[in-house]
């Protein structure tokens, strides 16, 4: 049921994209701005640090990148739109539809500009990895995207949970502003938080080191006690999500005109 | 007369829009003090590992000119453009038209209103900043940096203000205002100060992002004194201002007033 719908999304989505190939085309841009700006950043940044930093700067850029498009592609249309769907009242409908109102408001609209975007930093990195004489076997591979899909379901889950809260105490929940910022953080290698800092991201925020322990997964190094922490974790923020969700709909009271 | 009391009256409401909606603005401040902490972290990170030994930042003054630089950006938000873009789809400008009040007025009141708290903020880190010592700008350096920074806003405002009026010709202009957000980041040293660019792209320093934020703030941080960098923002000013002209004039001819 949940797939044909989801099918069914994919396919107005991909409609919508075509209808409005300029909104297509500038969300597009704006993926690639972000990777150029990160780019900038790294290339920029790196030429002080020594050559085995470089490296893996270089090849953070592109796999924070692929992070961004598929999370700004699935999510950033849908969850932030929820305080709109209040203020509206169109909330109200969603709520009374025969499907999962969390499943149908997440995934409600897809962004392909940003998908496109995100899916075009893979050749970055294997340009980067051949140019750095990385050799990556298919294992490395499967490592790194099983982190970066688990890392678009972290950020997913704490854009979930904020917003929810912040429905549920403000009547505002423009959190977004706050959360996308905080995720931005993600593009940092992991080793620039140090002591209990460390311990409190990767337990309250593993999204803004996951794309760093993808980069490490290609350059062949990963451990599959990490990975299974991760998956774990990643559990544990998707049903908090899901409570908070479900504690903010309870809370809501239907007022839009 | 009429249109400063106007103006006046605008910001008056404006500012208990404002109190009204307090979650949002600390929201809006929280979004900008995440990325200076992570920027923080990161160079501090990197300068301990840093094999160059004449780089120009330390890790004081680079964590400074982060916080200097994403304080004036909170003056160069892009909610005003998406404000206009609202008057447009929703045929609200239909109403904003008949009033006797000029468009520009009313959203200039927007702007200066929005304004007002993210300037209190950055004049107490300024002052802040000169006490504790981190700093040692001459009254000059103040000069030229408040008036970049007011200049800056006047750029600012004109140029979100034709980025919002596109919306009568491409109906949502989201995707590339936030595109043009980025880029502009870029250009104006938010991301990375422009002297870290290769000597190459040293002219990029000259565009008005980079007059309105970079500039302003490498001036206030060492003192550097560049005379001639607020006639060119002035000037920019000038040539933002006719092109504005020329959006209005156009957007006016083709606007429909369907929305509503």
């Amino acid at each position: 049921m949940s797939l044909k719908l989801f099918t069914s999304l994919i396919r107005a989505s991909l409609i919508r994209s075509m209808r409005y190939r300029f909104d297509f085309i500038m969300s597009l841009l704006e993926g690639l701005s972000i990777l150029l700006i990160n780019l900038t950043f790294f290339y920029t940044s790196a030429a002080i640090v020594s050559s085995d930093r470089q490296i893996e700067l270089y090849l953070l850029a592109p796999v924070f990148q692929i992070f961004t498009g598929l999370f700004y592609g699935l999510f950033i249309d849908n969850i932030t739109g929820l305080k709109y769907y209040i203020n509206r009242g169109d909330l109200d409908w969603m709520l009374l539809k025969p499907v999962n109102s969390q499943f149908y408001i997440s995934l409600r609209f897809i962004n392909f500009g940003h998908i496109v975007s995100g899916l075009l930093a893979i050749p970055l990195i294997i340009v980067i990895t051949s140019t750095y004489g990385i050799q990556v076997q298919l294992i490395d591979w499967c490592v790194a995207c099983v982190y970066i899909a688990i890392a678009v379901l972290d950020g997913y889950a704490v854009l979930t949970t904020t917003t929810s809260i912040a429905i549920a105490l403000t009547s505002s929940g423009n959190v977004s502003g706050i959360v996308l910022p905080l995720l931005s953080v993600g593009k940092y290698p992991r080793r620039i938080f140090k002591g209990l800092l460390s311990s409190i991201v990767v337990i309250a925020l593993p999204c803004l080191v996951l794309c760093d322990f993808a980069k490490d997964a290609i350059m062949g190094s990963w451990r599959i006690t990490e990975i299974l922490m991760h998956i774990a974790l990643m559990f544990v923020q998707i049903w908090i999500a899901s409570t908070a969700f479900r504690a903010s709909c309870y809370k809501y009271k239907s007022s839009g005109s | 007369m009429l249109e400063v009391k106007n103006l006046f009256a605008l910001i008056v409401i404006r500012i208990k829009n404002w109190g009204a909606y307090r979650f949002d603005f600390f929201a809006s401040i929280l979004g900008m003090v995440l990325p200076i902490l992570g920027l923080s972290l990161y160079w501090l990170d990197t300068l301990k590992y840093s094999v160059v030994d004449s780089f120009l930042f330390t890790p004081k003054t680079i964590i400074l000119y982060y916080i200097i630089v994403y304080a004036i950006e909170m003056f160069f938000s892009y909610e005003l453009a998406f404000s206009v873009e609202e008057d447009i789809e929703t045929g609200r400008m239909n109403s904003f038209l008949l009033l006797p009040c000029n468009y520009l007025t009313i959203k200039l009141a927007e702007f200066l209103s929005t304004n007002l708290l993210p300037c209190c903020i950055l004049i107490a880190l300024t002052i802040v900043i000169s006490l504790s010592s981190m700093i040692s700008a001459s009254l000059i350096a103040v000069l030229v940096f408040l008036s970049l920074l007011i200049l800056g806003m006047l750029f600012h405002f004109i140029y979100v203000m034709i980025l919002g009026l596109l919306t009568v010709w491409f109906k949502n202009v989201n995707g590339m205002l936030y595109f043009l957000q980025t880029i502009a980041g870029l250009l104006a040293g938010a991301i990375i100060p422009l002297s870290l660019l290769p000597e190459r792209f040293a002219w990029l320093v000259w565009n008005p992002f980079s007059l309105s934020i970079y500039v302003p703030s490498e001036t206030l941080l060492t003192g550097t004194i560049n005379i001639a960098a607020p006639f060119a923002l002035a000037l920019w000013c000038f040539v933002i201002y006719a092109l504005y002209r020329i959006t209005w004039a156009n957007a006016m001819r083709n606007y429909q007033a369907y929305g509503g």
